[in-house]
């Protein structure tokens, strides 16, 4: 199982191939686009500015970089939708990404430019990213029927509910999982938004708005229920806080907190993932050095063979967050991590 | 373009087909506020699209799959369809394989039923395959979910001020069905129909010349929905909130919730969201929808999907 790590600039390659990043993954956003669509629409998930590169020859070098020492480099055309004006710029970049800076693989979610790719022979090449919300088997199947290399499955699944389509697809097309950094509140490719500067991200934004709760019932919310639903509501802000990287903070630990999965780590060995991937192209390079020593050292102990018990334990310890860690509140999958607990045989239940 | 528009309603709840023909008429009135935008919304449609030309019945649920009925339920609401003399369309969500293991039976028994006019709304790639592949005669809608145009909104008067750039408005009027490339893949899956949100921007596609028909939904949009229902971790532990896995207990059938956006970067304006389990939609208040109106004419948008509550 491979690590698959941001990285936003040549500077980052050594320092993350070192450090266990068996692939990488970056955006490129020329700044002809950026000027066409003014910076409110963005060719990828993340801003023009900080998180992506804007030339070709940043592009090459950066993958030439990971290529010498043997390390993929995968390019993120992601944006939950494209039109058809938008699709020849994007076609010849993609051929140009392809063909001159001879990236490995092109993450897209976009239905349209997906066929585009795979009509100019680039199919096998298109990993499908997590905004295309591939939720089960069958949506693993449709993108499988259509020729894609790789199938990243949303945050928004559960251990069981990865297990049960990892097995469905029996190897047929490899899966890629989310281990750490960047939650989402709501489901990624379902947010018809934009984290965009001034506004931020909607599902932080709407912590801070004023609300009203009315019962559909028709009758007045009592006092108490009042209470009980602003404390609610104080906890959700919390959750959400806990998901966007708890301020940008470290633990005791020195690990940067926020959303993560490494508990997770042992299933997704046993379920025959390809990939595990980290969040946070934006990041400093110290956030994105310190969360892959993390899953690289929750990964060795894996596949030394230790106990899932044993591996959640130490990743506990490493993480130094202990208490925040038992609350589940930053996790994208929830326990139990145990074998029994993560088999598809143990999905979630519903009301 | 003069294209005849039908009207279907939509009904999310079981309990609601009792009073079908009230929620033809107009006559269900929910509590509060949603009450009041309703008034306005009905006047603003029947402004906007003329008469109901009733034709046809959605049911289902589009955004949780521990929603979505289960055959008994879905056979009720044929029957009351077929009564009021409504074809019926089955509207489904973004589902995890439960929710297909769930889907399935409800299909196999559409199916059964040979009535060439029943439609699968269809908002999850998963579900159109298993509609095309192993139920055959059941027709594929492309719902409102698989259209992932900008809907927000607070960001609306970016892509609209004086100063946006025109290249980005038009982006935002359109989706991946502008694309022929889709439009190839949609006809080998035998999917005739689109639907559409009335969105805040506007719709900037001729369907009638991309040869796809094409639906708009009023007077609620959703912007964003998610696995993790926040008021479905109510009174739950703290170990047990926000996650995928929580036990549901309706939650959302218990409250409304409206969350204020105030002065927009952009433009000053508030925003109102209103919020039911897992999904934040936005009202499409009268201006709004007599905009569809006009778009639907221009577009050629051939139905108009009535909600008489939200979706969810």
């Amino acid at each position: 199982m491979k690590i698959l790590s941001p990285v936003s600039s040549l500077d980052e390659v050594d320092m993350l191939v070192e450090s266990g990043a068996g692939e990488l993954y970056c955006g490129l956003v020329p700044q002809d686009w950026t000027s066409a669509y003014s910076g409110a629409l963005w060719m990828n998930r993340r801003s023009p500015a900080g998180a992506n590169l804007s030339t070709y020859e940043a592009l090459g070098a950066l993958v030439a970089r990971a290529h010498a020492q043997g390390v993929p480099v995968f390019l993120t055309l992601n944006a939950p939708v494209y039109v058809e004006r938008q699709l020849p710029y994007l076609a010849s970049l993609a051929r140009r990404a392809v063909d001159e800076c001879e990236v490995d693989a092109l993450i897209v979610s976009d239905p349209a430019l997906l066929l585009t790719l795979a009509e100019m022979g680039l199919g096998g090449r298109v990993h499908v990213s997590s905004v295309a919300s591939a939720l089960n088997t069958e949506a693993v199947r449709f993108y499988q029927d259509l020729g894609v290399g790789r199938v990243i499955l949303p945050r928004g699944l559960s251990l069981p509910e990865i297990g049960r389509i990892s097995a469905g697809v029996a190897g047929a097309v490899p899966l890629e999982v989310f281990v750490l950094n960047d939650g989402c509140a709501f489901e990624e490719g379902l947010c018809h938004t934009l984290h965009h500067h001034r506004v931020g991200a909607f599902c932080v934004d709407m912590a801070g708005w004023r609300l009203e709760v009315e019962r559909t019932d028709g009758r007045p919310v009592g006092e108490d229920e009042s209470v009980r639903l602003e404390a609610h509501f104080q906890s959700h802000r919390e959750w959400i806080w806990h998901l966007n990287a708890c301020g940008s903070t470290l633990s005791s630990g020195g690990v940067p907190l926020g959303a993560c999965g490494v508990c997770a780590i042992p299933a997704f060995h046993q379920f025959g993932i390809r990939s595990v991937k980290i969040a946070g192209r934006q990041g400093s390079p110290l956030r994105k050095l310190l969360g892959l020593r993390l899953v690289r050292a929750v990964l060795a102990r894996v596949e030394a063979g230790a106990r899932p018990e044993e591996v959640v334990e130490w990743a506990i310890h490493a993480r130094g967050a202990r208490a925040t860690c038992e609350s589940g509140v930053m996790c994208y999958y929830r326990g139990p991590f145990t074998m029994e607990g993560a088999s598809p045989s143990h999905e979630a239940g519903g009301g | 373009m003069d294209v005849m528009i039908e009207w279907a309603l939509a009904l999310f709840r079981t309990s609601d087909l009792a009073d079908l023909s009230r929620h033809l008429r107009f006559e269900t009135t929910p509590h509060g506020w949603l009450g009041a935008q309703q008034a306005d919304a009905r006047a603003a449609a029947l402004k906007a699209f003329g008469p109901p030309a009733w034709k046809r019945l959605y049911f289902g649920h589009e955004f949780c799959e521990r929603r979505a009925p289960a055959v008994g339920d879905v056979r009720r609401a044929y029957e009351a369809a077929s009564s009021a003399g409504l074809a019926f369309s089955l509207l489904t969500g973004y589902v995890t394989d439960r929710g297909l293991d769930r889907l399935r039976p409800v299909l196999a028994w559409l199916a059964g039923l040979d009535d060439l006019r029943v439609e699968i709304v269809a908002n999850d790639w998963g579900v159109v395959r298993v509609v095309t592949g192993d139920y055959a005669p059941l027709r594929p809608v492309l719902g409102r979910l698989m259209n992932r145009m900008l809907r927000d909104p607070r960001i609306m008067p970016a892509f609209v001020s004086a100063r946006a750039s025109g290249d980005a408005l038009a982006a935002v009027r359109q989706s991946s069905i502008s694309a022929p490339v889709f439009r190839r893949l949609l006809a080998r899956l035998g999917v005739e129909r689109v639907e559409f949100d009335n969105l805040i921007q506007g719709l900037d596609m001729d369907f009638a010349g991309l040869g796809v028909a094409a639906s708009v939904y009023v007077p609620y949009g959703y912007v964003v929905t998610g696995r993790v229902c926040a008021i479905g971790s109510l009174g739950r532990p703290a170990s047990d909130r926000f996650h995928v896995g929580a036990d549901c207990r309706r939650e959302c059938q218990r409250y409304t919730i409206t969350r204020q956006a105030s002065a927009s970067p952009f433009d000053g304006g508030h925003r109102e969201y209103l919020e039911r389990g897992n999904t934040c939609c936005y009202y499409q208040d009268p201006s709004s929808i007599a905009s569809a109106g006009e778009m639907a004419r221009q577009a050629g948008i051939s139905r108009v999907v009535y909600q008489t509550d939200l979706p969810v």
